[in-house]
């Protein structure tokens, strides 16, 4: 378990990380969302005891890392954003360098460096001098050097920047494979990333926290207030052919439970209501009973979820456009 | 949240898909890679994972071979210098390589057998092998092995005839010449500007700091690492003292106090040029920046002193002559091993080594 205590880090001049509090439980993949600039990879490098924080505590697996920096590292694999490597050295050198330095007995290196190769697809070019590697096979690389020396814990910065859709689905599938016998901090600026790959998230902007849920309840607490569309054919009114049916529809609708606005978006013979709802209950149902009472003849409904994306842009949206 | 493939594929992403893509695509196929390396693989076929350490021959017949080669060499070297106590025997060359290849393979077998040293040893091994596959390294020995061939022969020629036996042109050679130190100064800071600043500029940093490893240890690397160049610079000035014994007459070559005390006063200088390389490539991010302020503060602490002491008072002029290095390496020349010249350079040194570390540290809080 990975726990984060009012964690603060000031830069001179700025409040890179503001006073943030979240646990990484363990065996779950949790995702770090925040637009560029949002403290993510300083939160990262006081987790991975690169930073000191100005204030606040972060304890891996118990040890603080502060305080017991040893203890910290060995349980960590780390995959700083960009993925810096040594361009000199062959894949393999590398890894072993890597597992050295983290203090993997002899007997077991070349077994651990195998198999951190194996599940990272680098196995072919292990001979490969790395300077000389594709984007994509650095990153392989750099997955690799997280996972040897077997740490619990798996802190990967930006996993997936600067690859091509196809590397990105690979290094989505890794992730989740390796999710199930790690416990991994993920951070990410790309929604759709933690959609797919993360069991949980923390939405971070501008050094704060500003949500933090499992994916899906993240998604069931934004959709209270969710938005249903409607296009119905409204029967006309018996007296005059005149008068439209529709604010007469629209005033129904506002005194359903739950209903906050309703804006019409058409009035023609087939009415589209855009109904705008909050509450638990799901409107729907009444919805459909009203129309059934009043005859409507109900050529769609649909509810528009909101995706994380929307959420992401709610939240992280600035009050003032000045902010940066 | 169900894994279909979206549609709202990250935009940055989606466009530049030409190439790139073509690599990992190729390797995810059954197809062996061609790129795989020969020598690496000696049954190919799917690769195995849990049986990987039988896999060794033709790397390890390479590395046997660089550690024979080295081992003889050394042990000619130092045999060279060793030359009037060896017993003068035809046997004593075939005596030396054999040494030599049993040096350098029993290094090899006491290194791989212990973990010896852990951490830093790791950390070592990584800077030798990045100064010993960087081109460099190679100009920088060959440019040095030239300058001293050459500063050697000069000696040689303005020195014949004169008095002085067999050993003084090796007494001229360290530390009697403006180019002793001339390629002292810009050796240090050549060899140890890449340590840190390159680490630092190209982020790896990141990935050493946050390995189990201490500041001081892998500052310690860094010097280690430089000053076993540095020294191997200096070793095929053995072969010198060889040829002067060659051309001796009987009795009558270079001593071996004098050269061991010139080899002693320039590993003692050269650490701590090398801990002053250190530190201030920890102060850079930009290697040329480390390098350009390492040699203004080798030349600084070495030069100034000498041509301070031409103006300065009386009771300064004693003060400075403990601090200059000029004397210092003129009387090891002469085969004098102060004790206090040698505490001199090794708190030098740890000082440098100390604020490099300190400086180390510090960057974290920026």
């Amino acid at each position: 378990m990975i726990e984060v205590r009012n964690l603060v880090k000031e830069f001179p001049g700025r409040r890179a990380v503001d006073d943030i509090s979240f646990t990484v439980r363990k065996g779950e993949i949790l995702g770090f969302l925040g637009p560029n600039g949002a403290g993510k990879t300083t939160t990262m490098r006081i987790l991975t005891g690169f930073m000191p924080a100005t204030g606040g505590q972060v304890t891996v697996g118990g040890h603080d890392v502060f305080d017991e920096p040893d203890e910290t590292r060995r349980r960590l694999g780390y995959m700083p954003e960009n993925v810096p490597l040594y361009p000199e050295m062959r894949v393999d050198e590398y890894l072993e360098f890597r597992a050295r330095l983290r203090k993997v007995p002899a007997s077991r290196r070349q077994a651990q460096i195998g198999r951190a190769m194996e599940m990272c697809r680098v196995t072919d070019r292990r001979r490969q001098v790395i300077g000389t590697l594709s984007k994509g096979y650095r990153q392989r690389v750099g997955q690799a050097d997280a996972l040897v020396g077997q740490p619990e814990y798996l802190v990967l910065d930006e996993p997936t920047v600067g690859l091509d859709p196809k590397q990105i689905r690979e290094v989505r599938s890794l992730v989740r494979e390796l999710g199930r016998d790690h416990t991994i901090l993920l951070s990410t600026h790309i929604l759709p990333e933690v959609e797919m790959t993360c069991s949980r998230v923390i939405i971070i902007d501008n050094g704060k926290i500003v949500a933090q849920d499992t994916t899906e309840a993240l998604r069931a607490a934004q959709q209270a207030s969710t938005e249903v569309v409607v296009h119905a054919r409204l029967p006309m009114p018996d007296g005059g052919a005149s008068t439209s049916p529709v604010p007469a529809a629209r005033e129904a609708l506002m005194g359903l439970p739950g209903v906050l606005a309703v804006t019409v978006e058409d009035d023609a013979a087939v009415a589209k209501l855009r109904i705008k709802a909050g509450g638990k209950d799901d409107v729907r149902e009444g919805i459909f009973r009203l129309a059934v009472a009043k005859g409507w003849v109900l050529l769609e409904m649909r509810r528009e979820a909101l995706s994380l994306e929307d959420i992401f842009v709610k939240l992280t949206e600035s009050p003032e456009p000045g902010e940066a | 949240m169900p894994d279909e493939p979206r549609s709202t594929e990250p935009p940055a992403t989606t466009a530049p898909a030409t190439d790139e893509a073509a690599s990992p695509a190729r390797s995810a196929a059954p197809v062996p890679a061609p790129a795989r390396a020969p020598a690496s693989a000696p049954a190919p076929g799917p690769a195995r994972v849990h049986d990987a350490p039988p896999e060794a021959p033709p790397e390890s017949i390479w590395r046997s071979v660089a550690a024979g080669g080295v081992g003889i060499f050394m042990a000619l070297c130092i045999g060279s210098v060793l030359y009037p106590v060896l017993p003068q025997s035809w046997l004593t060359i075939p005596m030396l390589v054999l040494g030599g290849l049993a040096f350098g393979w029993g290094a090899l077998w006491l290194m791989d057998q212990f973990d010896f040293g852990g951490n830093l040893r790791a950390l070592l091994h990584r800077e030798l092998l990045s100064y010993f596959l960087s081109p460099i390294a190679y100009m920088v020995l060959t440019g040095f092995m030239f300058c001293n061939g050459l500063t050697f022969i000069l000696i040689l020629y303005s020195m014949q005839g004169s008095p002085g036996g067999h050993g003084a042109p090796l007494q001229m050679l360290f530390g009697g010449t403006i180019f002793f130190w001339f390629v002292m100064v810009f050796a240090a800071p050549v060899l140890t500007m890449r340590t840190l600043a390159e680490e630092r500029h190209s982020g790896t940093i990141e990935t050493l700091m946050t390995a189990p490893v201490s500041d001081g240890q892998v500052v310690v690397a860094k010097y280690l690492g430089a000053l076993i160049f540095f020294m191997t610079l200096w070793l095929p000035v053995g072969l010198f003292v060889g040829l002067m014994h060659a051309f001796a007459p009987p009795g009558g070559g270079p001593q071996i106090g004098p050269v061991l005390a010139g080899f002693t006063g320039t590993f003692l200088v050269g650490s701590m040029f090398i801990a002053t390389g250190v530190l201030t490539s920890a102060l850079s991010r930009n290697q040329i920046g480390a390098a350009i302020m390492a040699f203004a503060a080798c030349l600084g602490l070495f030069f100034t002193v000498p041509i301070f002491v031409f103006f300065a008072g009386p009771e300064w002029k004693t003060l400075l002559a403990f601090f200059n290095g000029w004397d210092h390496m003129q009387e090891f020349g002469k085969g004098i091993v102060d004790s206090r010249r040698v505490i001199y350079y090794l708190s030098g040194t740890f000082l440098m080594l100390y604020m490099a570390t300190k400086v180390l540290e510090s960057g974290k809080w920026r």
